[in-house]
């Protein structure tokens, strides 16, 4: 008897501590869904932040985050490809991997204020590229520990295979193990993705923000996540909504992305 | 008897490890034919296998000795495969001797690219010849009728055994002379052996068979010639007939005989 | 190297030939006890040659089979009782072979009478027997197998009935015969051919036992 209370308690505390955990984050959405809805509206997505609206920090977070990922991916991929592939007991490749987890657990302000005093402070001031760079160097360790995990689960025969019917390494690599390795991949690379896209310190002290629409990377360049820093921070209950209206807006962002790595390559991985 | 491979007091040693693994080897094996190797776990019957078409080369730290002697179609001039040193060198050799996994390992692709991506390394482009090649594979691993109206869909779809087949139809696309087998049907049921091991019987009049099997009876049903191997040191090797009737060495009886092992 | 079943082919048929040899052979004394040709007999003697050396190599490519291919069921059953009908095709063969050089020196002495009422009969039963086995082997049908395996017993019980009737017969004309000796030399050649049904009988049950199942017995 003794056993079985003790069981039907330790399920019964088990449940409780998930709800509770679960609960916070359903509190969370329903808060942004509630306090957002109110405020987004079409005026939002076709005006710039000058005007009260959100289109031009939007699109600039899109800007940002793209080319930081057109930038960091293929950075990270290749030096991910080398340890994997080519660096097995290569004591250089060791170094490489532990320094890239150290600087996936680097506080993303740290970052920022680096690229300040790379970026900012000899160009004269801030600018998009400063931001993209902070970015990158975010994302980069992100796809390198990645690329390194989807890779080392391409068992080894797939590549002795490739090898014993006269295949040079390299193609080996690039016919067979990234192949293998494709959906994998791809999940890494719209993680790091998702996460860059909601970052706001490495953007603090780089980009900073923009009141209006932009193209031009040399100047300060408007982002979404520092936007809703400065508009929370402003006394005025139009800034507030506005606040409200991006941060639910990012969040549907970043859970949708989420969401589609789940459901849509997840559920394909080969058996 | 044509010779296909003659390895002479080959040896060989992993890196960081100070004993040698095989010590030296000396095995015919005869062009034609199929050849077993049988042991405990450990013995080193992979590694002598592995070292036919130097897939140890991905691994760097190895050491050879002695030499491992490749002959031509009619059996008579020889290179000694163990001291080529460029990767042309080496690709030459992986494309006149094949290798099948104990894991059935088809690429990501579909049918057709498996058995053509082989084929495109060798050199050849015309879109025709690829597609008749393939054809030529896929019936000489009996996989053609089970496949001919899907050769575009991923090999992943298919089952184990066929899986196992495209491995060997891929590797015989590429006309080798010799093809090494690494335990093949361990993981695969036995209607799937059964059929795989009545392809290795019918590929020997194509080539030269040596297959490494933890299973004494497949040793049995299906080789020519049989070498029992124990932790390094080749035992015994003879006509089939004889290692499992009269085996010489008592090793050799006790390890057929189930005493260990 | 061969398949199993290639293996197992040609062993039955080295089997079916050797029972073909001592059917063939049994027949031919048949037609030498009615006309007493002893060239005949000399041919059917010649052809049961060599016989052991031919079992011995029936013997060996079973052990061979069974070192190199791990038979089971059907297969198992055929080569072991093929192990066995080996040993049971010498007796026969000798037996057939001691027929022959026991009746040559009588032939002429047996009179006509004692001749076709058991002689005859017994070694017609013999016969029967042996075409029984042969039939046996070339057969796969079950319900053939068994009917002929209950003709060949029948057959041999035949063959027991007769030689007693025939062993009876010639006691009690005994005094009448001058030369007593003679005449168990007959009896003895004549034995030879009850025995060799005795074999085919062995043979058959052991042949019911590959192609039916079941365990190895004697018929006993």
């Amino acid at each position: 008897m003794n056993r079985l209370l003790l069981n039907k308690i330790v399920i019964t505390l088990s449940t409780l501590a998930a709800l509770m955990g679960i609960s916070f984050l359903l509190w969370i959405l329903v808060t942004l869904s509630i306090r957002g809805y109110h405020s987004i509206d079409w005026h939002i997505f076709t005006t710039d932040l000058v005007n009260n609206g959100l289109r031009n920090v939007i699109i600039g977070q899109f800007i940002l985050a793209g080319i930081a990922t057109v930038i960091g991916v293929p950075v990270g991929m290749m030096a991910g490809i080398y340890l994997r592939e080519y660096g097995i007991n290569s004591k250089f490749a060791m170094i490489v991997r532990n320094l890239s987890d150290v600087m996936m657990s680097a506080p993303s302000i740290v970052i920022g204020i680096f690229v300040y005093g790379i970026f900012v402070v000899p160009f004269g001031g801030f600018n998009g590229w400063a931001g993209v760079i902070a970015l990158a160097i975010l994302m980069i360790p992100i796809v390198v520990s990645t690329t390194d995990s989807m890779l080392s689960l391409v068992p080894q025969e797939l590549r002795e295979a490739g090898i014993a019917l006269g295949a040079s390494k390299a193609q080996v690599i690039y016919k067979i193990v990234l192949s293998a390795a494709k959906i994998g991949l791809i999940t890494g690379v719209l993680l790091a993705f998702a996460r860059v896209i909601g970052e706001t310190a490495p953007l603090l002290f780089t980009s900073a923000n923009n009141n209006f629409f932009s193209f031009g990377l040399s100047n300060q360049y408007p982002s979404l996540t520092v936007s809703i820093y400065h508009l929370a921070l402003f006394p005025s209950q139009t800034s507030q909504n506005l606040a409200w209206a991006g941060s639910a807006i990012l969040t549907l962002l970043v859970l949708f992305i989420n969401l589609i790595t789940r459901f849509i390559f997840k559920p394909r991985k080969q058996k | 008897m044509k010779l296909a491979i003659q390895t002479k007091d080959f040896s060989f040693t992993y890196p960081k490890t100070k004993e040698a693994t095989l010590k030296g080897i000396n095995i015919p094996i005869y062009a034609n034919k199929v050849t077993a190797l049988i042991g405990p776990s450990g013995c080193g019957k992979s590694t002598l296998l592995r070292s036919c078409n130097r897939i140890h080369d991905v691994y760097p730290g190895n050491s050879y000795d002695g030499e491992i002697l490749l002959y031509d179609n009619n059996g008579e001039k020889a290179e000694n495969i163990l001291q080529y040193k460029k990767e042309n060198d080496l690709i030459n050799l992986r494309q006149r001797i094949g290798m099948i996994f104990q894991k059935p390992t088809p690429f990501p692709m579909s049918i057709k690219d498996n058995i053509t991506y082989g084929l495109k390394l060798s050199g050849i482009k015309n879109k025709t010849e690829l597609l008749d090649r393939t054809e030529i594979a896929l019936k000489g691993a009996a996989l053609w009728e089970e496949v001919k109206d899907r050769l575009n869909n991923s090999a992943m779809g298919l089952s184990g055994g066929q899986q196992q087949r495209l491995c060997i139809a891929r590797a015989v696309a590429l006309k080798p002379q010799v093809l090494l087998f690494d335990e093949p049907t361990s993981a695969l049921d036995p209607i799937s052996t059964a059929s795989i091991e009545e392809l290795i019987s019918e590929l020997k009049n194509e080539l030269t068979v040596l297959i490494v099997t933890h299973n004494m009876q497949q040793a049995s049903r299906i080789s020519d010639y049989t070498g029992f191997m124990y932790l390094g040191d080749l035992v015994e090797y003879n006509v089939t007939e004889t290692i499992f009737l009269n085996p010489k060495e008592k090793k050799t009886e006790d390890y057929i005989t189930g005493r260990f092992g | 190297m061969k398949t199993l079943t290639e293996e197992l082919n040609d062993i039955n048929v080295a089997m079916s030939k050797i029972i073909n040899d001592i059917l063939q052979a049994n027949i031919i004394i048949a037609n030498g006890l009615e006309k007493c040709d002893t060239d005949m007999l000399e041919t059917a003697k010649k052809s049961l040659n060599n016989m052991s050396s031919k079992t011995s190599d029936i013997d060996n490519k079973i052990i061979k089979i069974l070192a190199l291919y791990s038979p089971e069921a059907r297969d198992l059953r055929l080569i072991v009782s093929i192990f066995k009908i080996t040993n049971e095709l010498v007796r026969a063969s000798s037996n057939t072979r001691s027929f022959i050089k026991g009746f040559s020196s009588y032939c002429d002495e047996l009179d006509m009478q004692t001749i076709k009422e058991y002689a005859m009969p017994l070694q017609k039963a013999t016969i029967e027997c042996l075409q029984g086995v042969f039939d046996m082997v070339r057969s796969d049908c079950v319900d053939e197998i068994q009917e002929l395996f209950n003709g060949v017993l029948i057959a041999e019980n035949k063959t027991d009935d007769l030689y007693e009737l025939l062993q009876e017969n010639i006691f009690k004309h005994a005094k009448e015969i001058e030369d007593f000796t003679k005449f168990t030399k007959i009896l003895n050649a004549l034995r030879k051919s009850e025995k060799i049904a005795d074999r085919a009988l062995e043979i058959a049950n052991l042949l019911l036992f590959a192609k039916l199942g079941g365990h190895i017995g004697s018929v006993e």
